[in-house]
């Protein structure tokens, strides 16, 4: 699934091990401490989890459960209180082109079009203007918005905002994508046909995926490992594998027995 | 009574039923002429080759100094303010000592500009200038943190450069803020350019004009020459008022 990335050579400049199985992202014993009203509130308690490069992993949690916490994290967003996080084996002290988070409202710039908001997501990046642009097309027409490229945010509808945003993401090839609740906002049939693209998407750039979500069942779609979590403060509680060939069924009954673990899992709270 | 009035001409009521009393107070001999002319005079006098020259000089002259002063001001405003906004370091500086700087009333600042600058064009323009500068830092200040922190983190997982974030991120979002500081800003100039050429002497320009023709007891120069000015600041503020609308239009079809 990596091979349309790796001959367009993006990948081996990015991530620094060669071995295609290594973990990409570890997070190791992380914790995080927020301070509410002058009192320390732990929000995450030691978490250990290891991602493999290519592989699309499912946070699940009840809310305040840090999930967005975790992201924010491996985005160098905000910074662990205890523990570290690695990517690539180096440790994250702060944003990097090699993780890109794609957030739960879609944050275009309202002022920039549809294109000039993914171009952004370039100005870091250090190629030439041209190239930089056959990148912005590439990424706007895997999406399917090449026809909105001149568009503005406001004109767009929520999934076509939100399919920009997944552009801008995408654009500066990451090691590590990073999707906080992406689709949380979308009505049903914005959401499942979205869920297809993503991974469509997945497939075709074979970006290692951290997703955070709510809903199981979209999880149980998309990810190689779903990841239990437990609220306050969060923990990992289980690890689901999930060994369904993809494209998976949205009936197929096994499916289904695991999305009956899964909620088992949540509600043992 | 007025409901029946087309919409355009409800506007026009009260100067007519006021410049009717004007009229009326004079030709009646209610004020002495000394200190209010007829309308029939004041109307008469841009026909007048003398007044015509004098107002017309002192037109040009105030129209260039509002433009140099309010364009110093604004510029310099907007610098300040800007820094005051991004530079948690100069808002602790220089924050604290420029709110305390602008309660201070304009004109306040007369007599130490006549005594640095003498009563000179340099006194003038700085005057002008401080009068744009105010509301102009205000708002760049403001608009600096009128960008939302989601776009700012958004910037900063992009890893932008200081220079990329704040021509892409903080200057569109501080837009709306710079458009209504700009109004207030040459509203306020204009304001400070009369006043400050009627307040300090020896000078030309309309405010200027106006004590003049008060000295020679020439009250229809007076009198035109105010109108002349509201008529000036009306124009101003039209062109503003539709300059914002359009900039924020812009900027809104977008938003």
């Amino acid at each position: 699934m990596t091979h349309a990335a790796e001959q367009r050579g993006f990948r081996p400049r990015l991530v620094p091990s060669a071995d295609p199985e290594s973990e990409v992202l570890v997070l190791d014993g992380v914790e995080k401490e927020f301070t509410v009203d002058r009192r320390p509130v732990q929000a995450l308690a030691r978490i250990d989890l290891q991602l493999r490069r290519g592989e699309f992993v499912c946070l699940i949690g009840a809310s305040g459960c840090g999930k967005s916490t975790i992201l924010r994290m491996i985005a160098g967003l905000e910074r662990p209180t205890a523990g570290e996080v690695r990517v690539g084996g180096r440790p994250v002290t702060g944003p990097g082109l090699d993780r890109s988070l794609v957030f739960q409202e879609h944050r275009l710039l309202p002022w920039a079009s549809v294109e000039q908001n993914v171009y952004l997501a370039l100005d870091a990046v250090p190629l030439g203007r041209a190239e930089k642009w056959r990148r912005v097309a590439e990424h706007l027409a895997l999406v399917g918005l090449t026809d909105f490229a001149r568009a503005y945010p406001a004109q767009l509808s929520g999934g076509m905002a939100q399919r920009a945003a997944i552009a801008r993401g995408l654009v500066a090839n990451p090691a590590i994508l990073l999707l906080d609740e992406p689709l949380g906002a979308l009505d049903s049939l914005t959401r499942s046909y979205l869920q297809d693209e993503l991974l469509r998407i997945w497939e075709a750039e074979g970006t290692t995926t951290l997703m955070v979500t709510h809903d199981v069942e979209e999880a149980l779609l998309l990810a190689d490992r779903v990841v239990v979590l437990d609220p306050r403060p969060g923990r990992v509680r289980e690890i689901v594998r999930v060994d369904l060939p993809r494209p998976r069924r949205r009936g197929d009954p096994e499916l289904a027995t695991l999305k009956e673990r899964v909620l088992g899992e949540l509600r043992h709270l | 009574m007025t409901g029946r009035l087309p919409a355009a001409l409800r506007g026009w009521v009260l100067p007519l039923l006021l410049v009717g009393l004007w009229g009326l107070a004079t030709d009646r001999a209610w004020i002495d002429s000394a200190f209010l002319a007829s309308p029939a005079r004041v109307a008469a006098a841009p026909f007048d080759p003398q007044v015509r020259a004098l107002v017309e000089q002192g037109l040009v002259a105030s129209v260039l100094r509002y433009v140099e002063g309010a364009c110093l001001g604004v510029v310099l405003g907007t610098a300040f303010g800007l820094l005051l906004g991004l530079s948690p370091l100069a808002d602790r500086l220089f924050g604290q000592s420029f709110h305390g700087f602008r309660q201070i009333a304009m004109f306040a600042w007369v007599p130490l500009f006549t005594a640095w600058f003498g009563v000179g064009e340099t006194t003038k323009l700085a005057f002008v200038a401080l009068a744009a500068f105010k509301p102009m830092v205000m708002a760049a200040q403001e608009g600096v943190r009128a960008a939302p922190v989601a776009l700012r983190e958004v910037g900063q997982s992009l890893c932008l450069s200081r220079r990329r974030t704040l021509l892409s991120i903080i200057l569109p979002a501080a837009l709306p803020a710079l458009v209504t500081g700009l109004q207030l800003a040459f509203t306020f100039a204009w304001l400070a350019t009369i006043g400050v050429e009627a307040l300090v002497g020896f000078g030309n320009g309309l405010g200027a004009v106006l004590i003049e023709g008060r000295n020679n007891f020439r009250m229809d120069v007076v009198l035109f020459g105010i109108l002349v000015i509201g008529g000036l600041g009306l124009l101003l503020h039209l062109a503003l008022d539709r300059l914002a609308a359009r900039v924020l239009r812009r900027a809104g079809a977008r938003a």
